[in-house]
């Protein structure tokens, strides 16, 4: 009997211990405003491209270089640069998640994730 | 008044076949539901509600795929007047991809996860021995209520049930003026296409495969319920166990085939990137291990009963729960691949608290009421160990659904209004492997030695111990050696590695030695087998994967962390990549796809070409969802070589185009004259006077072409041959270029005197045609398929033998 007692709180233990792993390892979801005050610290932004604005990829110059700019929630409109190639349906995203983090007046993001409309949703007519 | 006006060319009949077969369906599994509900009050001689029970659920069986080849048919005849249709497919769709469309939308696949559940319920009529029929189609019966109301589309006063995939485009888009208009359907031609992504023979398969999976988590679910409600609290696992089996085996498969696709489109970046709706389909696999371990172990030794009911339990709950993570559209800033919500997450959340407080209480309630076997717990049983292991795997869950529910602890913190803002972790990666690391290295242990062991107790330790050591004491020499030669990196992999191998050894020794190759009982230790083949497999296409076209020095990146993984490969110009010399050969075009050819040369230390291949990656140019690029992979019995082109082709140039030409000036040469340019010369070989065929070509009485050899600045030789002519007194002029030399030449006039041709020379900055791609190399990736496959075929066994056992006891 007292085995099962040890193995419950065992389990129990390693189990708060798995779902506190995550503790410190969150990100947030921030705005440009967060980034200014929080320099260095790695974030989520959720913005939308911001169309009529400048996209610059040359792969001629550098293959793993691509900027645009986005508007956060806020509205607040800042460059973004990528350390990666211009993804081929970066036009048909509307939404835009950008992840890294704010070097001057610059966003610096390692990774993005793109929302297409078409892709799982209805697209207006 | 909206119905008044006649809307020309529609076909509406079709569609409302199809919905009063959803409304049948639906209406029939509440009667179904009903009727087995009050034949469990019934003796066993009377079968009359039994028999309306049975007959409810047959039609509605029939409604079902009723509604399945309505919508088929409608994508198949291209009726876009019905949003499901112009949403998902489109004229140029091929015929196998049709039933694609199914699964792109989120009806369409509710409708097959409803088909396969109404498939169950009848072999659960067919088959299942007649003491549970009643209680686990009561259960089934109300699952089918809940998943046909999710496609029903009837609005009840403010509340709308349902989205139903009949719903036409102008009732699904009322705010675009133009389908007010009677004739709008001579207008939309063609429909908005089925994502490019979706077409790929992996995910013609995929999703059925796994729906399936999802779907028969209910049967021993319901099992399990029906023992609870009869008061037979443990008499439902003999029967349930082979239905989980069959669930674990189709989940795996289904969750292996749609890594096979993620690494073929490499739409994820590799075979498994902990996506959230990746972990959604991992879930249920996960829970139901454990709750097959604790049935197992309930058969042997009548312990565990409580556990069998609470992860059975789970495992069904799991599902309803992922479901609602990616269909609700809670997950949408986290991952890419969830649906966006319909407007249908309260329907599904309040489906979801319903099943949990419905089953909560029965499992609660009747907690007291029965009784594990009190034998002493024995660390020498097998079962302490089966029963650690069913820990385990629920613990690894515990982590995953931690996870992955960020977005739900955000969408909470609402209520209490707090704006808690949580992210997932920016390397979510590494947030999974230090938990599930650890957890697969005791799971590959355990998996090595509990088999030896005996129920109840083993007794004398000593051999069980000296076979242990030998085969750990090989595991370690091996795994070291491989972990030095193949450059592991960190430690934690090379113990994974070790203890996958121990399993490795320990379950074939298991096979041959102590089952005496008999296959039939053999199919824990073939699935366990397997599972350390997929992590050895894992960790060395993952830790070993290298991104070859990485090793460039071409462009200076500074310091910035370099995930600078694409490189610029200019045509016809070879570039060294590792052990390969690479060189990108140029496009040809089949409408809808360009494809990139890449020449692989391999070559040995003396710089000696060994072998050859050409990779074929393509883009696909959609205008309508973007481009999508399409990788092509050399396989091999060791690695596989990727070609991935990560940005498209560029606009194609005009012929005719005149910008940017500098420098126009024309010269009087002699054959073997030289004209110089910035980047190259221009040397006139000789004139000819040109065919008939020409001639008719451009429509001239004399045509007259002067050839020349060009030399570039960086030592290439291209031939140019302007054209000169006459038609009806006037001059034809048909120019000559190169854009790698940056050349063009005019002919502009011949002295047939002094043989001089007038030239002209165009001069611009030389470009030549270049992708943008990914060469990727992944080291032993066969080892994880071989793996996937024996875990599969290894569960599938131990379905034959349970379901054999099952079918004895009756």
């Amino acid at each position: 009997m007292k085995a099962r007692y040890i193995i419950a709180l065992v389990f129990i233990a390693a189990a708060m211990g798995a779902v506190f792993s995550l503790y410190g390892k969150t990100s947030t979801y921030a705005d440009f405003q967060y980034c200014n005050e929080h320099p260095g610290k790695e974030v989520h932004i959720v913005g939308m491209q911001v169309k009529d604005s400048a996209t610059y990829y040359n792969p001629q110059e550098n293959p793993n270089y691509f900027s645009f700019f986005i508007k956060d929630e806020k509205g607040d409109i800042r460059k973004v640069e990528l350390n990666s190639t211009k993804p081929q349906d970066f036009e048909k995203a509307e939404k835009v998640v950008v992840i890294g983090k704010i070097s001057g007046d610059v966003f610096k993001a390692s990774s993005m994730l793109m929302k297409c409309p078409s892709k799982y949703n209805k697209t207006q007519m | 008044m909206q119905n008044e006006i006649k809307f020309l060319g529609e076909h509406l009949a079709i569609g409302n076949i199809g919905q009063l077969a959803i409304v049948l369906s639906f209406t029939l599994s509440i009667l179904a539901s009903i009727s087995f509900f009050f034949a469990t009050k019934q003796s066993e001689e009377d079968t009359s509600w039994l028999k309306i029970g049975r007959t409810a659920f047959w039609l509605q069986c029939i409604s079902v795929v009723t509604v399945f080849f309505s919508l088929f048919y409608i994508i198949y005849h291209h009726y876009y007047e019905y949003n499901y249709a112009w949403s998902h497919s489109s004229n140029d769709l091929p015929a196998k991809y049709m039933i694609s469309c199914f699964w792109e939308g989120q009806e369409g696949s509710f409708l097959l996860w409803i088909i396969w559940q109404a498939l169950l319920g009848a072999l659960i009529i067919w088959k299942a021995p007649k003491s549970w029929e009643k209680h686990v189609m009561v259960i089934i019966s109300v699952s089918q209520v809940m998943l046909t109301s999710m496609i029903l589309g009837v609005v009840i006063g403010d509340v709308k049930l349902g989205s139903s995939p009949f719903t036409l485009l102008r009732e699904a888009m009322l705010d675009a003026p133009i389908l007010q208009q009677t004739n709008y359907l001579e207008m939309i031609k063609d429909g908005n296409g089925l994502n490019p992504l979706l077409q790929n023979n992996w995910m013609v398969i995929h999703p059925p495969t796994l729906f399936f999976g999802f779907a028969s988590t209910l049967v021993p679910f319901a099992f399990a319920l029906a023992g609870l409600w009869q008061k037979r609290y443990t008499d439902w696992i003999k029967p349930a166990l082979p239905w989980a089996l069959v669930s674990l085996s189709v989940l795996g498969t289904g969750i292996v085939m749609g890594a096979a696709w993620a690494y073929e489109s490499l739409s994820f970046g590799g075979y498994w990137n902990w996506d959230p709706v990746e972990n959604a389909s991992l879930l249920p696999w996960l829970i139901m291990a454990a709750a097959i371990h604790a049935m197992v172990i309930y058969n042997s030794t009548k312990k565990s009963a409580h556990a069998s009911i609470v992860l059975t339990v789970i495992a069904f709950l799991s599902v309803l729960y992922a479901t609602f993570l990616t269909r609700s559209g809670i997950l949408g800033d986290s991952s890419v691949h969830s649906f966006t919500d319909l407007g249908l997450s309260g329907q599904l959340l309040i489906w979801l608290v319903f099943f949990i407080v419905a089953t909560g209480y029965l499992v609660i309630s009747t907690w007291k009421s029965y009784q594990s076997s009190r034998d002493a717990d024995n660390f020498s049983a097998r079962e302490f160990w089966m029963f650690i292991a069913a820990l385990i795997f629920l613990l690894s869950s515990i982590h995953i659904v931690t996870v992955t529910s960020i977005p739900v602890y955000n969408k909470i913190a609402v209520f209490f209004n707090t704006d808690l803002k949580m992210a997932p972790p920016t390397d979510v990666i590494s947030a999974y492997h230090f938990i599930q690391i650890p957890i697969a290295i005791l799971l590959a242990l355990g998996s090595a030695f509990a088999q030896y062991l005996k129920y109840k107790t083993t007794g004398t330790l000593k051999s069980f111990a000296l076979k242990m050591g030998v085969y750990f004491l090989i595991s370690l020499i091996l795994g070291s050696l491989f972990f030095y030669y193949a450059n592991l990196e960190k430690l934690v992999y090379g113990i994974l590695l070790v203890s996958s191998l121990f399993a490795l050894i320990a379950n074939g020794a298991y096979i041959f030695d102590v089952l005496k190759g008999n296959i039939k009982a053999a199919g824990a230790a073939i699935s366990h087998l397997g599972f350390a083949l997929i992590l050895i497999g894992v960790i060395f296409s993952s830790v070993n994967k290298t991104v070859i076209s990485q090793n460039t020095a071409m462009f200076s990146l500074g310091d910035e962390k370099t995930d600078a993984e694409n490189i610029l490969l200019e045509k016809d110009k070879p570039m060294r990549m590792k052990d390969y010399i690479v060189t990108y050969l140029g496009d040809s075009e089949v409408v809808p796809n360009i494809f990139h050819k890449v020449n692989y040369k391999r070559v040995n230390e003396q710089d000696l070409v060994v072998e050859e291949f050409t990779l074929i990656p393509n883009t696909q140019i959609n205008p309508k969802m973007g481009n999508v690029a399409n990788p092509d992979t050399k396989h091999y019995v060791g690695h596989d070589v990727f070609t991935h082109v990560t940005s498209g082709p560029r606009k194609v140039e005009e012929p005719n185009d005149t910008a940017g030409i500098r420098d126009v000036k024309s010269y009087w040469l002699l054959e073997g004259d030289t004209l110089h340019s910035q980047y190259a010369i221009a040397v006139f070989d000789s004139s000819e006077n040109l065919t008939m065929s020409d001639k008719n070509k451009y429509n001239a009485d004399i045509l007259v072409g002067a050839k020349f050899t060009i030399y570039t600045n960086s030592g290439e030789v291209y031939k140019l041959e302007p054209l000169f002519g006459v038609r009806k007194n006037e001059g034809v002029y048909i120019e000559d270029r190169c854009k790698e030399a940056g050349v063009i030449l005019g002919f502009l006039n011949v002295d047939p005197v002094t043989k001089k041709i007038e030239v002209a020379l165009g001069e611009k900055t030389p470009e030549r045609d270049f992708v943008v791609m990914k060469a990727i190399i992944f080291p032993f990736i066969n080892i994880l398929w071989i793996g996937t496959i024996l875990l599969g075929l290894g569960t599938f066994i131990a379905f034959l033998r349970r379901m054999k056992l099952a079918q004895n006891e009756k």
